[in-house]
Order: structure tokens, then sequence, then C-alpha cells
């Protein structure tokens, strides 16, 4: 098939008309290229602007039109949200929210904070919770919903609906409380994207690494009440399944489905978090979302596949019951969490016309899945370093695991060596854009092995959760850590692949220019013709980019939006002294203060044609 | 005849480090004057002896090998898995060492 015809697919499939309204509103503004309305973009995930002023031809001439900081230190990942003349920018901990007047210079309309005298709404403090935040104090951004309201998923889990003309709280609740003891529960935390759907919200949890059991709830937008709520593990009815019509690789799931997969009571700190970025098909009426790995990480403690961790979820969002699971990585030894986006292509896969699913998995494999009906149709390596399994077998889905690199198999207090890839997986959360021209997808990559040395740990509610010791380091036969690559999603083939010196963090955007925007951890934001990969535009922002690309128009003329921040202000160590951070030159042990120099924390850069 | 001449010119070429291009833009070195003074004192002392090592930094590294070592030590502000990576990585050891050498070395010739 053509390369025109499949993104004429794709489109047609958008422009269906649709039954509920305010959906209909919410597609309407994503097919709108001058706005970006939710963090993906589109519900399919794509990633894709339509926009093609900024192309191929013009790119290298790209000039910064203006930045914005944030005045927050540490990890910036998501993106901003364009509606109409306004642009909402949220921050890392302690999760501020701006709205930007674009018709004013980029004035600020109003800020939010969500951290009140030291403390979250759910009552915990923001030390509290930046001690229990797994990896770094990222948020992955604020959603929109076309009552006029901005959700934000704050770290403490706390859902927090702003008017978004004034910056008002309309509503709170806490999804799960961050504390242990005083209400009982575990150390969940809140960093992924809240997902509007029809008149609802839906979040999960994060906190696997503290023996969490997450799940995803939807909440009323109009109010906040919760509405259901589905456990990544348990018994049935905690985890919103039918033992008869729930299926996996088109089989029925049958009665206890996760229960006789876990030791015991195992299942109850069983992990499972989701904090990726998911996809909706208002068609199809399906939400799609892939959940994390089992806790603890010393698979040796808990034998068995450890049920539905690490697997994809199709669900009804209205009642919250799946349709269908696939589980990527049974019994999980190496941290591969299955959280990453799911991107909706309509495609043709081995011939035939489908209603795909696309999903970079942590484990090095690359699922197209039929959405439809959950069937696994292509499941191949998108870096070829990946050695902890052959192959995935078709017929079963399962992986098929190499002895040597099984860290359950080697043992407990065995140092595993060499398994490709690192617990950071071949692709962590940053998401792929799928380029609706020449129909590939555009991924960010690691390129990073690891040493992997189980060992027991005693649960303590609240406390990490890990028990396993890790050292990573650059694929074999190279010194880069990352790639850059265009996927074909078909052939499940790597049609190029760019070498960088370090993971790739970003989340990409194709547009209709012919080009895909990413950004590196040393802070470049690059263009890179998305059919052949060739690098056409560079720029180095202030900090290293973990954040997404997007694009918006405003007055007629396209804008590229990308926040970077990563870490803490490096100026400050270059200056004061790497080793010894008070030894540098001649610096007078201010330092520690100066860590907090927070005027140098993320900083969004904006880009346009001159 | 013609290549071996070019080869002739090509060799020095080749034997000569690419540390000499000096290529850090403004932005940068301003950055790092503005954290030396930061760290030391803000008055016109300083200015002169930060601006004076961010020179001599910037004549023995590239400005790609600053800014891989400038992403390696942002990274380790943080302790989350992933910034763990490039705590032991041997490219970490290789940018970072360049770089102690370079600070060492401005210093000397400016403090």
């Amino acid at each position: 098939m053509s390369i025109l015809k499949k993104s004429i697919i794709a489109s047609a499939a958008l422009a269906l008309p649709l039954a509920v309204s305010a959906n209909s509103k919410l597609e309407k503004m994503m097919k709108d290229p001058s706005q970006w309305v939710q963090q993906s973009g589109d519900y399919a995930g794509h990633r894709y602007s339509s926009l093609d002023q900024i192309n191929k031809s013009n790119v290298s001439s790209l000039k910064v039109a203006w930045t914005f900081s944030t005045g927050v230190l540490r990890g910036h990942e998501g993106g901003p949200l364009v509606i109409g003349d306004t642009m909402y920018v949220h921050t890392a901990i302690p999760n501020i929210v701006y709205a930007l007047d674009l018709n004013d210079n980029q004035r600020i309309i109003w800020k939010y904070n969500p951290v009140k005298g030291g403390k979250y709404p759910g009552g915990e403090t923001m030390d509290r919770v930046i001690s229990v935040m797994c990896c770094d104090n990222v948020n992955r951004g604020v959603n929109y919903h076309p009552n006029g309201t901005i959700v934000l998923h704050a770290a403490d889990t706390s859902v927090i609906a702003l008017d978004a003309k004034t910056g008002k709280e309309k509503w709170i609740t806490t999804n799960l409380h961050a504390g242990t003891g005083k209400y009982g529960v575990s150390a969940s935390t809140g960093s992924g994207q809240p997902f509007i759907i029809k008149d609802t919200v839906g979040v999960g949890c994060s906190g696997a690494e503290f023996g969490v059991r997450c799940n995803w709830t939807s909440y009323d937008i109009k109010n906040g009440k919760k509405l259901w709520r589905a456990y990544s593990m348990g018994p049935d009815k905690d985890m919103l399944v039918d033992p008869n019509k729930t299926t996996s690789m088109l089989k029925p799931i049958g009665k206890d489905s996760s229960l006789k997969t876990w030791p015991g009571d195992a299942w109850k700190i069983g992990g499972g978090s989701i904090w990726g970025f998911y996809g909706y098909d208002s068609k199809l009426n399906t939400l799609y979302y892939g959940t994390g790995n089992p806790s603890t990480w010393n698979p040796v403690v808990r034998p068995g596949d450890n049920k539905w961790s690490m697997t994809i979820n199709a669900r009804n969002p209205d009642n919250g019951m799946a349709k269908w699971l696939y589980q990527m990585t049974p019994y999980d030894e190496w941290d591969y969490d299955g959280v990453n986006e799911m991107i909706l292509v309509d495609m043709k896969v081995k011939g035939k016309n489908r209603q795909a699913l696309v999903h970079f998995d942590r484990n090095g494999f690359a699922y197209t899945m039929d959405r439809a009906s959950g069937e696994l149709l292509v499941a191949e390596k998108y870096d070829p370093a990946v050695n902890w399994a052959t192959h995935v077998d078709m017929k079963t889905g399962r992986p098929q695991v190499v002895d040597r690199y099984s860290t359950a198999h080697q043992g407990e207090d065995v140092n595993t060596t060499n398994i490709c890839p690192a617990a950071l997986g071949t692709k962590d959360q940053q998401p792929a854009a799928y380029d609706r021209l020449s129909g590939l997808f555009m991924v960010p990559t690691n390129h990073v092995c690891m040493d992997y040395e189980p060992f027991k740990v005693d649960y303590v509610a609240g406390n990490a959760y890990v028990g396993a010791t890790l050292s990573m380091y650059p694929a074999p036969g190279g010194t880069h850590l990352g790639n850059f690559i265009g996927w074909d999603a078909d052939k499940g083939k790597i049609v190029w692949s760019n070498p960088e010196p370090f993971s790739v963090w970003s989340g990409a955007m194709a547009t209709a220019g012919g080009i895909t925007f990413y950004g590196t951890l040393e802070g470049y934001a690059k263009a890179v013709e998305s059919k052949t990969g060739k690098e056409l535009f560079s720029f180095k922002t202030p900090s290293g980019i973990i954040g997404n690309f997007m694009s918006y128009t405003h007055k007629g003329k396209q804008y590229v939006g990308i926040l970077s921040g990563v870490g803490g202000w490096a100026g400050i160590g270059l200056a004061a002294g790497l080793t010894d951070p008070t030894a540098g030159l001649g610096a007078v042990g201010a330092y520690s203060a100066l860590a907090d120099h927070t005027a140098l924390g993320g900083v969004l850069t904006v880009f346009a044609l001159p | 005849m013609k290549n071996i001449l070019k080869l002739i010119f090509l060799v020095p070429l080749l034997f000569s480090t690419p540390t000499k291009s000096n290529d850090f833009p403004t932005n940068a070195r301003s950055e790092f004057v503005f954290a030396c003074m930061s760290s030391n004192a803000s008055n016109r002392d300083f200015m002169a002896k930060c601006s004076c090592a961010i020179d001599e930094i910037a004549k023995r590294m590239t400005y790609k090998e600053y800014a891989q070592a400038e992403a390696i030590a942002r990274l380790q502000y943080g302790a989350s898995p992933r910034e763990e990576a490039y705590k032991s990585v041997g490219l970490s050891k290789k940018h970072m060492d360049k770089l102690y050498r370079a600070q060492a070395a401005s210093e000397l010739e400016c403090f």
C-alpha cells in the first residue's frame, strides 16, 4: 500500500462523527493544528502536527522566538498546552501551573501552586513527597477539558481541577494518599498526566518501588467524584475483569487470573504502576494504558507470572471493565516497566488493514497489536543489542528468556552481567511520534546494558522496596548511550538510526513539514528529516531536554515549543568544583545554598522562523 | 602527486587535538562566569578571575565536550535509577577527566 493511502486511512479514522458531545468537542479541537490541546496532541498519541510552515527546506533557519523560565529546578517532562491564545505550562515539584497570554508577550495570566505552607492538598509535606518519588521530581503535564478546566495530577496524587480562565480551584481530590501510617496505605505518588475522556478524568499512580498496588481511577470532571477504580493485580472484582469476556491472546482469561500467579498475598504489594502516556479510541470506546513492574524487584520472592503487571490494558472508560489484556513480560526480572505510550494507527499489517496499537516497550520489543481484538501481530526488537530474550513466541505471546540473562535463574546475591537493555529499558516514558507522511514511527531510545544483582528485602510500608543493585553502561561495541530511530511497525524493522552520545529522553514530534523534532540530554533541540533521519537543525537550549515537543500557531505563524530542565543547575557544579562541591575555584562553602538556584531551572524555549 | 601533497598537509591536522577550536558560545561563557561569581563573590575581582577561568577551559576542550560534561554533572544531582546510570559509565569518566584537567589548569592560570 502506498504511503499516501496509509495517511488517508489514518485521517479518515479521526474524522468520523462521535456520539458524546464533550468528546467530539475535544476531538474537534485536537484536529485543529493551531492548538495543542492534550499532552500527546491527540487521543491516538501520534504526536503529529499537520502544520508545515516550518519544513525540511527552511528548518535550518529556525530561531528562538521567546523563552520562559519556570523558576523550578530538576526534571521537566511533558510539555505545554495551547488553548486558543493561552499557553499552559507546568513544572516539576511543586507542580506549579502557569497560564501565559500569547497575545501579550507571554504575560502570566495566573499562576497556581498546589503546595501551600509546605504541604500538598492531601496533607503531606512537599519534602515527604519528594522522598518517595522514584525518579526525580517530574510531572508529565496538565490536560484540558472543554468545560473550561485544566487538570493537574500533582505529586502527592491529588487531582486538581482548575478554572482555565482564572486558575481558581474547582475541586481537589487526593487519589491515593502518599503517606504511610496516618492513612494506612503505601507511598503512591503522582507523575503521569491526567487523562480526559468524555466527562471524566482518569489517573494512574507511581510507586512500584515502594510496594504499592497501583490502579487506574476515573473521576467525574464536574465534581471529582470517584467513578471506578481498576487495580493492576488482585481479585477479579478489584481488577474489573470478566473471567469469561476479558481476553488475553484472544482467549478468555478465566477466574482468578491474577491471584494464581502470585505467591500468597504478594499481590497486595504487587506494584504495576501506571504513569506513561495513554491512548483512547472513541469509535471503539476503549482506553489503552500499560502497567509497570511487579514489586519487589527481586524476582526470587515472587515466583509466577505476576499478572497483570507489565501488561497492555484495553478498557471501557465508562465502567473500567477490561476488554483485553496482554502481558509483555511475565515474571519480570529486570524492571522492564510496561508503562510506555500507546500509539493508535490504522495501517496495513502483513497485508491486512488493521486498527493497530503500536507500543515500544521498555523490554526492547516493539509490539504491533490489533487494538480491537488484542491480537498480537508483530513483536520485534527495536535495538539489536536486546539480549534477555531471543524472540517473542507469537502463539503464546511469551518472550523466550535466555537463562544466561535471567536474574531469577542466576539466583539471589548473584550478579547477572551484560543484560541488554538496562532497567531504564530500550525506551523509557519519553513518547515516540507517528509520522503520517512516511508511515514511520520516530522513536527516542536508550542503548544501555546492565549488571543486576537481586537481594532479599523485607517490606516496610512507605520505604523503598527495590531489592536489586544495578550498574549500567553503554551496549557492547560502542560508546554511545542512545539512538533516535525511524521504525517500520508493519515489518518490525529499523529503517534508520542516529546514534546519540546520551540516552534520548525527550518526546518526539513529527510534522507535515517532513521533519521530526527531538531533544538530547546535553540540551540540543534537533530536527531531522522524518524519512531518512538526516539532521537539519540543532540548537543548544539552557539545560538537558527530557520534555516533549509540541507545535501551534499564533496569529497564523507556526511555533515549536520544548521544556528543558534536568537535575540541578550544572553551571554551579562546573564552576564550584565537581568532585567535591565545596572544593572548586576558591568556593566559599556557599554551595548548598546555591543548589537552590531556582532562577536557573527549567526553561521553555519556543522557536519560530525569522 | 597532488594526493601525496594533500596527505602531507593533512597529517599534522590529524595529530592536532580538536580542542584548540575555542568554540564556546558567549552564552555558555556568561553562564559559567555567573555561576563562578555566585559561588565566590559578586565583585569585579572575581568577574575577571572567572572570565579568565572559562577562557582557559575553552582553550582545552571543545564546546561539544564541555556540553557533554555539563550534562553528566547535571544528572549527578539526581539519584533516580536513570541518573545512576551515568555515574559509572566510561563515557562520563572520560569527559569529566578532561574537564577536571581543564579546571585545574584554569585555576593555576587565573586564581
